[in-house]
């Protein structure tokens, strides 16, 4: 796998190590799916934004850049959120007006700079790595909220016990993520700490 | 006889046990006098004086065997009679390398004769007192060992309207103040009429703390019928004899930062440094003995009036040696229990004209303790006689913020040790501050120099 | 012979971490006794299973965070006794060690442990379970009755119970909570070994009277219904949550009044306390920040910090 790829995945996940697209990450990961759902539409709008901002980046003004990119992730944030509607209208009423939202993610923002400023192969690979990681990241924070604030996972029966109903609150997505990002932390370290030694 | 004047803050160390001074307040002072004597040269605060005798020299009680060095410095006297037998450095509680002269003593206690008395403090010349303080050697006795003529040095536009003679004797186990009172009251109020007739002060007060009614009424009879002389009982607390508390507690100011207690108008003395005024002008004698106490786990815990220089091993040999087996010995400390210093892997140092006791701590009392985190009970904010707030300052201090830490005021602390004492996680306050107030002196004088 | 080089001051305080901590468990022990005797086996049950799996949880977070094991200072047993008093005695055994657990390893050591808690642990646990799990925490069962018949709290139906009621704590309710003698027994305890000063719990209870008094609730009835009494002691007083200078805790202590009289006249939940004392909780630092002792020598902190800033 490409260094950039797996960069994105684990040592520099957009989600719990740089702390990018955390409102969504919030908001839409009561249960696994709609995360799920939340984090394939991110990554999906991620790799085309990045794509255009790589080559607008030799063209646009450096003043111009935030702008731009806005019009860009919000043109394929549109594209993103008529596909849902059209195909997945239930998930896309679950997602509400996150989907529209990507447009102004940190995530999109940060990323689309990076393109411009790199070569196609590491924009792409930046993408398509910093989008699978926060699918990933989504999706844990989604299954762990889901199987204790609802007791279920991906809609099935799954506890036995009475779920937490903090979980499920917002409140509770703080307290899961900040927990899940303390474990991701803690074993990406511990990793990072093997290179080293062996190198 | 128990008194509410008193400042906000402190502690009260061993309380239960009567600041553990019982065994020894009840002891008349004994004589001791020294086979041998090793004074140091460095026994005040400031630069250490020049020897001026050489190995061989016969030299008599009292005379001048080193010259001072620089405006804190004092003139040092032989403490006994006979002939020099070493001139050169030894261990001293802080210092592995002290220089310091060596006496044997001859025990014929002769004289010498070069210090003129000025006579009865009441008529004698009043221009000649402070001098007379200069010539005799005499520091504060009471710990930090600052030379007393500087403390009588008024500057331009300064005035002084009150003398404080610290009874106070806040420190754990030490009595040598209290049986000085008891034994010398007149002396130590002529000490203090000495002292006011320097500097033509119309006030002074002897402050003593409520746990020695006796003191209290001896000093109180002594004091009958001299010229603003009261007496003042204090709270018994610690540290009630800190001298800003005092300032505070006597005449109700408060020293400013970085001021010293004649911005304020007040000098306070030691109930030792009035006694040795007293001796300085009236009999012409030096500094050349002091009171001091040796207590805990020896067999007779004693007061001793020792001549400068006596070594702490014969003391506690005097008291009949250690009470506990030696192995059993955890530390000897120079002072009481809240601000005294252990003696370093021996106890053949010599006493300086500071050293008011000597306490034997027994290795059970003596073992170390982790330190645990701060739970902010908030009891050494409210134990700080300065309210200070120890428990934040010391993450400044041990992180080495000089930034922080002087902005939340280290540089005030007066090292009383009370925030150590009562920190239920025992964090080692107090030292830290030390450090870190070192730190930033040594600093400071770098950008000076 | 051997001589230890140690800094001043060369004696201590008998007063250490772990004695403090078994203080305020003895303290505990009158509430203990009461709630056994008023609401049954439960009672011992939630208690057992409350303090073991916080001294466990301690154990295994300072095991997993390479801290050194501090269980023996006794704080995780305190938060877990005072957790389980804190609860209705009906509620489910692995409720409360879930909470237990949430206290030592999510509010506690991952905070940095001990002293470094923003929040009391056992609060913050107590409030964890009551929005995870409402319906075990707020069913309650009557007191000295064999077959637990769910009653309502004084709080829920103020006209029910006589003050004599309130005060005895014949009333359901939490099970350290309802008996006022025992709590007192315990402060008196706490006042006597100078665990604890008088000032948090006794500004706590009296401003939460005058302040539901004030929005219409009875004076005496406010300070005797719910957790009141019963925090004013135990977790108000909490070292590491409240403020140090006696300033900063009278502000504290009638925060705490305030918003336990606003959260009861005009809240989602009948009682307010444990969300009172977690906000005031909160807040600690700033008061702390307002409320600093002035320094001997300077005229007062505002001109020093402001030489200081500029």
């Amino acid at each position: 796998m490409d260094n950039r790829t797996s960069n994105g995945i684990l040592a520099g996940n957009p989600l719990f190590r740089l702390g990018l697209g955390v409102c969504p990450a919030l908001a839409v990961t009561t249960c696994a799916s709609a995360a799920l759902g939340m984090g394939v539409a991110t990554a999906c709008v991620l790799v085309c934004s990045s794509l255009v901002a790589f080559v607008l980046g030799k063209v646009v003004s450096e003043k111009g850049t935030v702008a731009t990119w806005i019009m860009v992730t919000a043109c394929f944030a549109t594209v993103a959120q008529f596909i849902l509607k059209g195909w997945f209208p239930e998930l896309a009423s679950e997602l509400g007006i996150f989907v529209p939202l990507i447009a102004v993610s940190s995530l999109l923002l940060s990323r689309a700079d990076f393109a411009s400023n790199n070569s196609l192969g590491a924009a792409m690979g930046d993408a398509v790595g910093m989008g699978i990681g926060y699918i990933i990241a989504m999706t844990l924070v989604g299954i762990v909220r889901e199987i204790l604030g609802q007791g279920t996972l991906f809609g099935s029966d799954l506890l036995p016990f009475t779920p937490m109903t903090l979980v499920a609150l917002p409140a509770g997505g703080f307290i899961v993520l900040g927990l899940l990002m303390g474990c991701w932390n803690a074993i990406t370290a511990k990793k990072n700490g093997k290179e080293e030694t062996q190198a | 006889m128990s008194s509410n004047n008193t400042f906000r803050g402190g502690v009260h160390p061993l309380h239960g046990a009567h600041e553990g001074k019982s065994p020894t307040r009840g002891q008349a002072v004994i004589d001791y006098t020294a086979e041998t004597v090793t004074i140091m040269m460095g026994m005040h605060l400031g630069a250490p004086s020049t020897p001026t005798v050489q190995v061989g020299d016969h030299v008599k009680l009292g005379q001048q065997i080193a010259d001072p060095v620089g405006f804190l410095g004092l003139p040092v006297h032989a403490s006994v009679s006979g002939e020099v037998i070493a001139v050169g450095p030894v261990q001293s509680v802080m210092n592995p390398a002290a220089m310091a002269v060596t006496i044997k003593n001859d025990f014929k206690d002769e004289w010498v004769d070069t210090l003129e008395p000025l006579g009865d403090v009441e008529t004698c010349d009043p221009t000649k007192i402070v001098p007379a303080i200069k010539a005799a050697g005499v520091c504060g006795q009471g710990g930090a060992s600052f030379p007393t003529h500087v403390k009588f040095a008024v500057k331009e536009g300064q005035y002084c309207d009150t003398i404080i003679v610290n009874g106070a004797e806040c420190e754990t186990h030490l009595t040598c103040d209290h049986r000085l009172m008891l034994e010398q009251s007149k002396r130590i109020v002529d000490g203090l009429r000495a002292a006011m007739r320097a500097l033509d002060v119309k006030k002074g007060v002897i402050a003593i703390e409520d746990n020695k009614p006796d003191a209290i009424e001896a000093m109180r009879k002594a004091a009958e019928g001299r010229d603003g002389v009261e007496i003042m009982p204090l709270m018994t607390k610690y540290p009630q004899g800190g001298e800003k508390q005092l300032i505070q507690v006597v005449t109700g100011r408060e020293v400013p930062t970085k001021k010293l207690p004649l911005d304020v108008h007040v000098i306070v003395l030691n109930v030792s440094t009035a006694k040795s005024i007293a001796d300085a002008v009236i009999e012409g004698k030096p500094l050349i003995t002091r009171i001091t106490t040796v207590t805990g786990h020896v067999v007779r815990p004693c007061n001793f009036r020792v001549r400068v220089g006596t070594m702490v091993d014969e003391l506690i040999a005097e008291c009949g040696g250690y009470s506990i087996p030696e192995d059993q010995v955890g530390k000897v400390v120079m002072g009481g229990a809240m601000t005294g210093f252990p003696c370093p892997n021996t106890t053949h140092i010599p006493i300086a004209k500071a050293n008011g006791g000597v306490v034997v701590y027994s290795e059970e009392e003596s073992k170390d303790y982790d330190e645990d985190p701060c739970i902010r009970c908030g009891r050494c904010v409210e134990a700080c006689p300065i309210g200070l707030n120890p428990y934040k300052l010391k993450y400044f201090c041990d992180a080495g913020d000089m930034k922080r830490a002087g902005e939340w005021c280290v540089m005030d602390c007066v090292v009383c040790g009370s925030c150590s004492y009562i920190c239920p996680a025992h964090r080692r306050l107090t030292s830290s501050f030390k450090a870190m107030k070192d730190k930033i002196a040594a600093e400071a004088r770098k950008g000076k120099g | 012979m051997k001589l230890h080089l140690s800094p001043a001051p060369h004696v201590h305080s008998p007063q250490t971490t772990r004695a403090l901590m078994l203080n305020v468990l003895v303290a505990l022990i009158p509430c203990a006794i009461a709630g056994v005797y008023l609401f049954g086996f439960s009672a011992i049950l939630l208690m057992l299973v409350s303090v073991l799996s916080a001294v466990a949880g301690e154990a295994i977070i300072q095991k997993i965070l390479g801290q050194k094991s501090r269980i023996n200072d006794m704080s995780a047993a305190v938060t877990g006794l005072i957790l389980a008093l804190n609860l209705s005695p009906r509620t489910p055994w692995w409720v409360a060690m879930a909470g237990s657990l949430f206290a030592v390893i999510v509010v506690k050591g991952l905070f940095g442990g001990l002293g470094d808690n923003f929040l009391n642990p056992a609060l913050a646990a107590r409030a964890f379970l009551l929005v995870c799990w409402p319906r075990y925490l707020t069913t309650w069962a009557a007191p000295l009755a064999a077959d637990a018949v769910a009653g309502a709290t004084p709080l829920a139906n103020p006209a029910g119970y006589t003050l004599g009621q309130l005060f005895l704590g014949n009333i359901p309710g939490s099970i350290g909570e309802v008996c006022k003698p025992a709590i007192l027994l315990g402060l008196v305890y706490l006042l006597f070994t100078k665990t604890i000063t008088w000032q948090i719990p006794v500004y706590m209870t009296a401003f939460t009277g005058v302040f539901c008094a004030l929005m219409g609730g009875g004076f005496v009835e406010s300070m005797l219904s719910g957790g009141v009494l019963f925090a004013a002691v135990f977790m108000a007083t909490d070292y590491v949550t409240c403020p140090m200078s006696t300033k900063g805790q009278i502000v504290y202590a009638a925060g705490i009044g305030l918003i336990i009289a606003l959260i009861r006249k005009f809240g989602l939940y009948p009682e307010g306390v444990t969300f009172a004392i977690l906000l005031m909780n909160v807040a600690t630092p700033i008061i702390d920040r307002f409320t600093k002792r002035r320094v001997y020598g300077y005229e007062d902190n505002k001109k020093k910090e402001a030489k200081a800033n500029g």
